[in-house]
């Protein structure tokens, strides 16, 4: 599903959704089964030299929304008009002008502070809402965790990006509006992951023997429980904010996002530019792409790695 | 079974209830006035309290739901702004999304069923690699980006789709004409829909294929000198494919509220293009209904998947 906000919201269900696939979901080219049985021994794969560039990107955005209002940009708000509208590449503008003036590349620097904010903000509200009911639902069971279970899965089938949609434009599409309507979007899906991943943990025999020595149940939770489901959880984190980094393009498509530069709002102003010419949506498209496989790659690689038992499927 | 069949039927009127609490409030929520939106210009303060009173929106809210509720089991929705009314609106518009769903599905269906089990015979083959990460970079190409480009390459440099301004039906011509006519217009949006769940179902099948491929029933086949493209196709493809059912329910399900980006592009009169029309004029009983609507629509494709998933596999049920 994607598309986004179908992508969008296609976007969030989608990346989310593809996580949710449960055991079937398949992993990227490093699952391969051997056609031939190859040494039972379960030895944790190697990350590889593309989930380091991954990385790499991922950290070059980190300090470019760390230090965007250091660096030597201009403005991503002023109009340059001795440069002219849409204007190539020059020493002056390294990615030339947008459709008023602006300069790209400052654009660029700043849309992918936008980006991230509001992606990991909105993470970070449905992984504290989410995550934590997810853990306790799974972990105390019982009436509780029926009526959570059945309230989210209300939350899922309810057409979220409607919702979201008509939301934000009644109330206006500020960036604490997104960052809090899209982290409470998540929290039903995050709360379904988690829930099934604290389940298949919350069985295990070393948790009874944890809860048979007499630890609290704080102890277990957090001593035992919480550091096997860890590297899902991180996982889930690093799709939950591809996802909503693609939510925010799509609304930008829409004209439903921040009124300051983002990704989306440069991708869809040079597309909704009578005449635009493709070169002018390559930077911003570029820099989305490459986010989306660096995160999407990444998570699927660390769960990969600390769960080798689904690698040999 | 029955049992099984009970329970889930009424799991599914108990959910379809919350949904339609779920729209009521959300109207609510919302800030504004209904009757200021619809009367526009002769709003007043006694004439809104007309309106209010003529459709419902005085007294307690427990009283205003209970009033919508019943309206909307007669099957009337309510009044949009525009003087249609809200059902005529949504049953017009369905159509268009019901062809892009399915649509869009063939033709994921017709790159990733064919992909997943060529690339599933040599695990790790040249074909299995590039396919994975091709699907894979698709999968992280977000459909508005997809759709700016597409259009522009395909509609505008190169004529070869017709662009936003063409009806998506046209009269006249006879039926296969039309029929011919309405395929290509809607194959450039339903292509953009389909890149995104081809990556899915691709990675779903192959992995399952792989799999199924080791199973001893085909060592058995195998030794029974039949063909490889039996093998594939009658004896792996049909136990691999369950978990793809499910995935596409849930696509399905997904794609009805994830059409607005090729609707709103390409100009087609669907539901989603409707709500964005009706979010943008504060139509709000038009949102309400088609909240609803979709919603149900929604839940019932899931529930149909889940009941046809048991009847494949009927240790589901059981469990």
């Amino acid at each position: 599903m994607r598309d986004e906000v179908a992508a969008a919201y296609g976007g969030t269900t989608q990346t989310a959704h593809a996580a949710t696939n449960g055991p079937g979901d398949p992993d990227l080219a490093s699952d391969i089964a051997p056609a031939v049985p190859g040494p039972t021994t379960l030895r944790r794969p190697k990350f590889g030299v593309f989930f380091w560039i991954c990385i790499g990107w991922l950290a070059i955005l980190a300090f470019c929304t760390i230090f965007a209002g250091l660096l030597p940009l201009q403005n991503p708000n002023n109009n340059d008009f001795a440069a002219g509208i849409n204007a190539g590449i020059s020493w002056h503008h390294w990615l030339g002008t947008d459709q008023i003036d602006r300069d790209n590349l400052s654009r660029l620097v700043w849309g992918a502070r936008t980006s991230l904010i509001i992606g990991l903000l909105g993470t970070a509200i449905g992984m504290g809402i989410g995550g934590t009911l997810g853990m306790l639902s799974a972990y105390v069971r019982g009436r509780f965790d029926s009526a959570l279970s059945f309230s989210m899965y209300c939350g899922l089938a309810f057409p979220a990006i409607i919702a979201v949609i008509a939301i934000l434009s009644f109330w206006g599409s500020s960036e604490w509006h997104i960052i809090l309507v899209l982290g409470l979007f998540t929290v039903p899906l995050i709360y379904r992951l988690v829930r099934a991943a604290t389940l298949a943990t919350a069985t295990k025999e070393y948790i009874t023997a944890a809860k048979s020595q007499g630890a609290t149940s704080f102890r277990v939770l957090f001593h035992d429980v919480f550091p096997n489901v860890a590297p899902s959880l991180i996982a889930y984190t690093i799709f939950t904010l591809g996802g909503i980094i693609a939510v925010e393009g799509a609304l930008a498509f829409l004209g439903l996002s921040v009124t300051g530069p983002s990704w989306g709002n440069m991708i869809s102003d040079a597309g909704n530019d009578v005449g635009v010419k493709l070169p002018f949506i390559l930077g911003p498209a570029i820099a989305l792409f490459l986010t989306l496989i660096s995160l999407n790659f990444v998570g699927e690689r660390i769960r990969v790695h600390y769960d080798p038992g689904e690698v040999k499927l | 079974m029955a049992r099984y069949l009970l329970k889930r039927v009424a799991a599914l009127v108990g959910i379809i209830w919350i949904i339609s609490v779920l729209c009521f409030l959300l109207m609510h929520m919302l800030p504004g006035d209904p009757s200021q939106s619809v009367l526009g210009f002769s709003w007043t303060p006694a004439s809104g309290r007309i309106w209010d009173q003529q459709h419902g929106f005085t007294g307690s809210l427990i009283h205003q739901y209970w009033y919508w509720l019943q309206r909307v089991l007669e099957g009337n929705l309510g009044l949009s702004s525009s003087g249609q009314t809200v059902d005529s609106i949504i049953g017009g518009s369905f159509k268009i999304d019901l062809e892009l769903v399915l649509y869009s599905q063939i033709l994921s269906f017709l790159f990733a069923i064919p992909l997943a089990v060529y690339a599933a015979r040599r695990p790790g083959g040249a074909l299995d690699s590039s396919a994975t990460a091709g699907t894979f970079a698709f999968y992280c190409l977000p459909a508005f980006i997809l759709v700016i480009w597409l259009e522009q390459l395909l509609t505008v440099t190169y004529h070869v789709f017709p662009g936003p301004s063409t009806t998506a039906f046209p009269t006249g011509g006879g039926f296969f004409n039309e029929l011919m006519t309405n395929l290509h217009v809607m194959f450039l949006p339903s292509l953009i829909l389909a890149i995104g769940t081809t990556a899915v179902y691709y990675r779903l099948l192959r992995s399952e294929m792989a799999q199924t491929l080791q199973e001893e029933f085909i060592t058995v086949a195998r030794s029974k000198g039949l063909s490889n493209r039996r093998i594939l196709w009658r004896h792996a493809l049909r136990p691999s494919s369950i978990t793809l059912l499910t995935s596409t329910g849930n696509n399905v399900a997904l794609l009805i509220t994830g059409l607005f980006i090729v609707e709103v592009k390409f100009a087609l009169p669907g539901v989603d293009g409707d709500l964005i029309n009706a979010v943008r004029a504060k139509d709000y009983v038009l949102v309400q209904g088609i909240a609803l609507v979709t919603a149900i629509v929604v839940v019932v494709v899931n529930f149909a998947i889940d009941i046809i998933t048991t009847f494949v596999d009927p240790r589901i049920a059981r469990a």
